[in-house]
């Protein structure tokens, strides 16, 4: 090793890489991470990771992360939930975060406390908060939670509602329909409902081919619309008289009511009637329970923050990223609550500093979404602080369509290895 | 040279962002969703730890000329100043120090 080596190797075992001053009080602070999902889980990895002085606990009932991102690709016959299926252990063993498997119950911002389902009290210098979303069980008449059995959302956690869908698809018989109820923006990750649809569709033509899907939406206009038009009537016949995919937009398409016992929805100001063997009703979002319970919502149901901290507007000292942060247009995805954990990361370390923070970075997005088993389309898209709002930068946007969609099957691939690698290791 | 001088270089060369315009590590830590936490790839998306500073800025400048058929990077490219990415590409260039031994 030269000696700028051996002294760059011992700067960053000391926890010096980044020009922190020689440690102080203050880099003994203890910060709480309430929720072990994409924002909260890589908010606890890189806290420690730049600042190694700083505890960091992380407060998550599951005992393991089961994706989201992903869960379409069971739910389509593709791969099985151990491959969306992931422990902490290296963010215990690796990176030091101390985990409690146990649920945030309460937050007293006054203490700067938060209670625990056990009911321990924990105190915190600073307190992040990244409860994903809840779903809206009042929106749609006749569609509550006591539901989800019979027919599942398979929108919030994944794990038994993403399974309990695909135990239906497969016991569906061949002739079936399967009909796919799509909410009003802002909900998560915006093209994934259309991309679970085609994943259905792509399994039934494989292996079910008299069946049928219906997408039923809110909503007139999809994200990359041209590009899902263009794959639904390439591989699923769309607008066809065979077709094996239908779609139908809002307002007609929007769900009003649900008849659970013959699995029925009804649309539109006409109560237009459809009837399916298997019924994926995706409800309204509004953010997690955790953060609405603790007075950190306004009125639209989301968390209001200042986006360069991510500290809420409501309570100081309160964090909130992830899907239940407001922070529009941003969408709600995976990688936009692990680019928000990051800048909040950085921006908690540099408060319990008390140094100013560096230029403001803003934040990427990209997703990828799968409209057959060997075709996929990627979105990506930079947000930029202007004038205290969020605008997306220009030169961002869906794959162009003479994209090598094959290759990008394998970029999406790649994408979740390296999402998860990102967040959990 | 004395310890404090070195810490100075080292700070030059590596993360000391907070006196640069701008901050090649939280531009840099964008781009890990995909590449990997350090540009450490653990798939088909290429690593950009443990490569020099002009070999990730000729790739990055061939993708802004247009002169790859990459399915992402055009895109990712044209969201960023130059100025942007150079101190991304030096962010991930000084990284490889740490991790190759
Ligand atoms: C079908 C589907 C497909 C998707 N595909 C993609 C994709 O391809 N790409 C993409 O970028 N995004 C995708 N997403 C979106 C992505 O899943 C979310 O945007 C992301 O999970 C948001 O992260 P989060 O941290 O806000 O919430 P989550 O990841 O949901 O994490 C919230 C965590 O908080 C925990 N929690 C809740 N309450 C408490 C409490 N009181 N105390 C402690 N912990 C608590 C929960 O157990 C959970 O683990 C998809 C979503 C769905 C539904
Ligand atoms: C959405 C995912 C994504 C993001 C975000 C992303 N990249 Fe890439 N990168 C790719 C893919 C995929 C490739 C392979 C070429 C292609 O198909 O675009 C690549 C290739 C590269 C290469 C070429 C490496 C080589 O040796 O061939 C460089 C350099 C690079 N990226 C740098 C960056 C930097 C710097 C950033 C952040 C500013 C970034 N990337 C953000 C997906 C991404």
């Amino acid at each position: 090793m030269t000696d700028r080596r051996a002294f760059l190797k011992w700067l960053s075992a000391s926890g010096l890489a980044a020009c922190a001053p020689p440690l102080r009080a203050s880099s003994q602070a203890h910060v709480v991470v309430a929720g072990g999902g994409f924002g909260g889980a890589t908010a606890a990895k890189y806290l420690r990771k730049f600042n190694p002085a700083l505890k960091v606990t992380l407060v998550e009932p599951r005992k393991e992360l089961i994706t989201c991102p992903f869960s379409n690709w069971v739910i389509g016959g593709l791969r099985n939930i151990d491959f969306i299926t992931h422990s902490y252990d290296k963010l215990v063993k690796h990176w030091g975060v101390r985990l409690l498997q146990d649920r945030v119950a309460g937050i007293d911002a006054e203490k700067k406390t938060v209670r625990l389902g056990g009911g321990d009290l924990l105190r915190y210098d600073r307190l992040i908060v990244s409860p994903g979303i809840e779903l809206d069980f009042d929106a749609i008449e006749g569609y509550g939670a006591g539901d989800s059995e019979a027919i599942p959302h398979a929108y919030q956690a994944a794990g038994e509602q993403t399974l309990n869908l695909r135990r239906q698809l497969e016991s569906m018989s061949d002739g079936g329909v399967f009909v796919i109820s799509v909410p009003l923006n802002p909900y998560r990750c915006p093209a994934a409902p259309y991309e679970r649809a085609s994943l259905v569709a792509n399994y039934f033509k494989r292996h079910k081919p008299r069946s049928k899907v219906i997408i039923l939406d809110a909503k007139s206009r999809i994200p990359e619309q041209a590009h899902f038009y263009r794959g639904w009537q390439e591989f699923y016949r769309l607008g066809e008289k065979d077709a094996m995919l239908e779609f139908v937009p809002g307002p007609d398409g929007a769900a009003v009511s649900v008849d659970a016992k013959t699995r029925t929805v009804l649309t539109g100001e006409w109560e237009e009637k459809h009837k399916a063997d298997v019924l994926n009703i995706i409800p309204p979002n509004k953010a997690g329970k955790l953060a609405s319970s603790n007075g950190l919502t306004d009125d639209s149901g989301w968390c209001p923050v200042n986006p360069v901290t991510s500290e809420s507007m409501l309570i100081p000292g309160v964090h909130v990223i992830g899907d239940s942060a407001d922070m529009s247009p941003l969408p709600k995805s995976a990688y936009g609550a692990n680019s928000q954990a990051k800048n909040c990361a950085l921006a908690v370390i540099d408060l319990l500093q008390g140094r100013s923070p560096p230029e403001f970075p803003g934040w990427m997005n990209t997703c990828y979404s799968m409209l057959s088993d060997h075709h996929a389309v990627s979105i990506m898209r930079r947000y930029k602080l202007d004038n205290g709002k969020i605008i997306s930068v220009k030169g961002g946007g869906a794959s162009p369509y003479d994209t090598d969609h094959a290759r990008e099957v394998s970029y999406a691939i790649s994408w979740y290895r390296n999402m998860i690698y990102d967040t959990l290791g | 040279m004395s310890a404090r001088t070195l810490l100075f270089i080292a700070c030059l060369l590596t993360t000391c962002a907070h006196a640069a315009e701008v901050d090649g590590r939280s531009i840099a830590l964008q781009c890990t969703g995909c590449h990997g936490t350090d540009g450490n790839s653990q798939g088909k998306t290429p690593e950009l730890i443990g490569k020099a500073y002009d070999q990730l800025a000729r790739e990055l400048k061939k993708f802004g000329a247009g002169r790859k058929h990459p399915t992402m990077m055009d895109r990712v490219v044209r969201s960023y100043t130059w100025a942007e990415l150079k101190a991304a590409a030096e962010y991930f260039a000084s990284l490889d120090e740490f991790a190759r031994d």
